[in-house]
């Protein structure tokens, strides 16, 4: 049987898709529910065949579970995006979308995604805890002249894509040629000079040669 | 359908020489269809046969969202493309090679020329083109396009033995894996699956489901497939060039530019730079504009004026003669001086140690070190200028630059500062409105990056390798910036100076005169045929000073004004309103809003502080 999900339903289904190896305690806590309402979700949704059990007893997301959960997502990511562009902080846009994604019908957000052409997340600007990086080093920025660094990590923000054109890519070597006293930097990689700004030079996480 | 031959490559790897090379003069700058970014195509031929080249902007890469990497996709995409040539700097190979290798999945017939051996040489660096080819699977020929050597095979390779290359990268497997999917569920091919992956492309569907898998790439990795995909490019790139490349010289970066990055005396530097430019061009442009407008008196102005023809007639000529007698009064002396010092700059590699100096100063009004291009270009004309904000990445960029190239003194507003200022009243009267209007430029821009909407992204800027410019280059590149400014301007100068000479003809100017001069006399404290003058300078800047003069009666313009007068005059017609050849490319780049935003705002601004001179001096 597969009646419509509830809304709780969908947020369940939402957030195993993001993090599928969270437990019912932080499933839990990322929902704002108790572990009890959680498990009884959770029977709705096996009933409903959107999760199934796997053999240590974890619901996974079934394959019609795993659309519906990718359908609320896209839903998410595109009101968050609008409420963003309307100039709400990140998380007021968040929690809105939160809200509204259970009840906006396809249409509308098809046309929304139209209006907005979602930029990548690589055409916004760096900011806040939300891009964070995921990678050990320091900003490339800290680095003095003469330091040969590898790269661990390029934060996907800003003007990533031609820092990664340029071959700004984690694993690479690349020595601080130049550092101004305004933080931007001059660095030299595979036999190129590449000027950044400090705020391109902020999204570049490296850790000293070996 | 001619053979089409098209050059891609990095910027700075000597494409346009190359390019000027197979084609000679012959070259037309275009737009392909329905896109602004400009394409150079020339004709070439071989054994009878003509051949279309095309020289295609310089990218890093053809994966970027940008407008021109979206261009260069679609023409390397043609079916209709004979050969692709991909040019390549022998000093920067494995960096280039990355490009060639996603030129190469689009499975065109290929060439690739590896330019600039002659450098590279000199650097301790040998490429093994053999191997290469035998790597690429296509042919590759070495060339030196600044000394003219290797340029004469390209085309008959190119037609003759371009082939498919069969170099491919191997990807990470989770990525083939994803890729496969895609091209089974979807019918598209390899390529197509791999762009889908990095968020490009048209269907929907195919990018949803690309995003989807894309989703649990990154879930595995912690990298997403896009970074996947251009990390295992640039590895095969670096393995192609280690097999394939010797080097026994040291790294880049020579004594001079050390100089040059340094806050001092990196700063300094800049600054006399870009002060002796404009001097220069102040210098020799005074000297040379007097020679062009007496010889346009002679050949033209004074036979005009001597016809025994009907008075309307006469008046319309004599309205091209002017138009055509201001027009390459300014273009030549002043911006074609202007931009061969620019190009000399560029060719060097100086304008983007420039660039990178002037960051930090920039980002305070809301711009990046590369806006100093285009700003500095301003000084020259803003018709090219304006144009010169695609380079920008954001549209909050290009907002805020076209305001502020707007402000730039160009040189047709020189002449207007040079002609009444500097003569009736003093150089440093002259260079305090220079300074007035820098000081609002910089505070428009304080104004404008706080209230312009759009992220703000930062400076990712190549710095090319110091070298002396070829001459040759320098006026090339110089006569077809000239060209473009005088297809823009020359047109809408004639139409305009006509129609100003038809409305003064019926009385048309009068009645303005009259409807104005509340504000010019009230409000500024100028004569009311001032306010005639500046509608003139609306056409061309520097007709606000001819038109003065005329409306005058004399030449000596200190006899009819006084100082502070004169001081208003020049500085109103300096900010206000654009002329209308910079309204047009305004509202062609950047839509019809802003435009009328820009020339509603300068005209305030204008008018402003022309009141405030007059209040505080007059």
């Amino acid at each position: 049987m597969t009646g419509r999900a509830t809304e709780r339903e969908e947020d369940l289904l939402e957030a195993i898709l993001d993090s599928p190896d969270l437990d019912r305690a932080a499933l839990a806590s990322r929902l704002g529910l108790d572990p009890g309402e959680i498990a009884l979700t959770e029977e709705m949704a096996v009933a409903s065949g959107r999760l199934v059990r796997d053999g240590d007893g974890r619901a996974r997301l079934s394959p019609e579970g795993h659309r519906l959960a990718r359908r609320i997502a896209r839903r998410h990511r595109t009101l968050a995006c609008f409420f963003e562009q309307l100039g709400m902080a990140r998380d007021a846009a968040d929690r809105e979308a939160c809200t509204l994604e259970h009840g906006v019908s396809e249409e509308a957000i098809a046309r929304l995604a139209d209006h907005l052409r979602c930029p990548p997340r690589w055409n916004r600007p760096c900011e806040g805890a939300a891009c964070a990086a995921k990678g050990d080093g320091r900003p490339l920025i800290e680095f003095g002249e003469g330091d040969r660094v590898c790269i661990t990590a390029v934060r996907r923000c800003g003007r990533y894509r031609r820092l990664m054109d340029m071959g700004v890519v984690p694993g690479e070597t690349v020595v601080v040629r130049r550092r101004l006293s305004n933080r931007a930097i001059v660095i030299e990689v595979k036999g190129c000079e590449i000027g950044l700004s400090p705020e391109c030079a902020a999204t570049v996480l490296a850790s000293p040669c070996p | 359908m001619p053979l089409t031959v098209v050059l891609v490559g990095n910027p700075g790897v000597g494409k346009s020489l190359i390019f000027n090379h197979l084609t000679g003069v012959g070259v037309e700058i275009g737009n392909y269809p329905g896109s602004s970014v400009e394409l150079f195509s020339g004709r070439s031929c071989l054994g009878g046969e003509p051949i279309e080249v095309i020289d295609l902007p310089g990218i890093y890469s053809l994966d970027d969202g940008a407008e021109t990497e979206a261009l260069v996709r679609r023409v390397i995409g043609n079916d209709e493309v004979t050969a692709v040539v991909a040019v390549l700097d022998a000093t920067r190979l494995e960096r280039n090679l990355y490009l060639l290798i996603q030129v190469a999945e689009y499975g065109r017939p290929m060439v690739a020329v590896v330019n600039m051996v002659d450098l590279a040489s000199r650097r301790g660096i040998a490429v093994d083109t053999e191997r290469l080819s035998a790597l690429l699977g296509i042919p590759v020929l070495a060339t030196a396009a600044a000394i003219g050597q290797g340029i004469d095979r390209i085309l008959p390779t190119a037609v003759r033995e371009a082939r498919p290359a069969t170099v491919e990268v191997p990807y990470d497997h989770h990525v083939e894996a994803a890729v496969r999917s895609l091209e089974r569920t979807f019918g598209v091919d390899r390529r197509t699956a791999l762009q889908a992956l990095q968020g490009l492309g048209n269907d929907p569907e195919l990018l949803e489901s690309a995003a989807a898998l894309g989703e649990e790439i990154e879930r595995r990795h912690r990298m997403s497939a896009g970074q996947i995909i251009t990390t295992n490019r640039h590895n095969h790139a670096g393995a192609i060039a280690s097999e394939v490349v010797r080097s026994s010289g040291a790294g880049v970066g020579a004594a001079l530019d050390r100089l040059f990055t340094r806050t001092v005396p990196g700063v300094p530097i800049l600054v006399g730079v870009l002060t002796a430019m404009l001097l220069a061009v102040f210098l020799v442009g005074g000297v040379l504009e007097e020679y062009i407008v007496e010889a346009f008196d002679i050949v033209l102005l004074r036979p005009i004026a001597a016809l025994e023809i009907h008075p309307l007639g006469k008046e319309v000529l004599q309205a091209i003669g002017l138009a055509l007698q201001s027009g390459f009064g300014i273009a030549f002396p002043y911006i074609f001086t202007f931009y061969i010092l620019l190009a000399l700059l560029e060719d060097s590699g100086y304008m983007s140690r420039a660039a990178f100096l002037a960051d930090r100063t920039m980002h305070r009004i809301g711009l990046h070190g590369e806006a100093i291009i285009p700003l500095v270009l301003g000084f020259g004309c803003n018709v090219p200028a304006v144009m010169g904000i695609r380079l920008l990445a954001t549209r909050r960029e290009r907002i805020i630059a076209s305001f502020l190239i707007t402000m730039v003194p160009c040189s047709a507003r020189t002449v207007v500062i040079s002609g009444i200022v500097a003569s009736f009243v003093s150089l440093a009267a002259a260079l305090s409105i220079y300074a007035v209007v820098l000081l609002l430029i910089g505070l428009s821009g304080l104004v404008l990056s706080r209230v312009t909407p759009g992220p703000q992204l930062g400076m990712v800027l190549e710095m090319p390798v110091l070298r002396l410019p070829k001459p040759k280059m320098v006026l090339l590149k110089s006569w077809l910036r000239i060209r473009e400014f005088l297809a823009i301007a020359m047109p809408l100068l004639l139409a305009s100076s006509v129609v100003l000479g038809l409305l003064g003809y019926f009385g048309a100017i009068a009645a303005f005169q009259a409807g104005f001069a509340p504000v010019s006399e009230g409000l500024l404290g100028l004569p009311d045929y001032a306010s005639t003058a500046l509608l003139f300078g609306i056409l061309r800047k520097e007709m606000a000073f001819e038109t003065l003069v005329v409306l005058a009666g004399t030449a000596a313009l200190d006899t009819v004004m006084t100082g502070v007068q004169l001081y208003t005059f020049a500085i109103v017609s300096t900010l206000f309103v654009p002329c209308i050849s910079t309204i047009a490319v305004l509202r062609q780049e950047i839509g019809t809003w802003i435009a009328a935003a820009i020339t509603l705002y300068t005209v305030a601004l204008g008018i402003a502080i022309g009141a405030l001179v007059h209040l505080l001096a007059g």
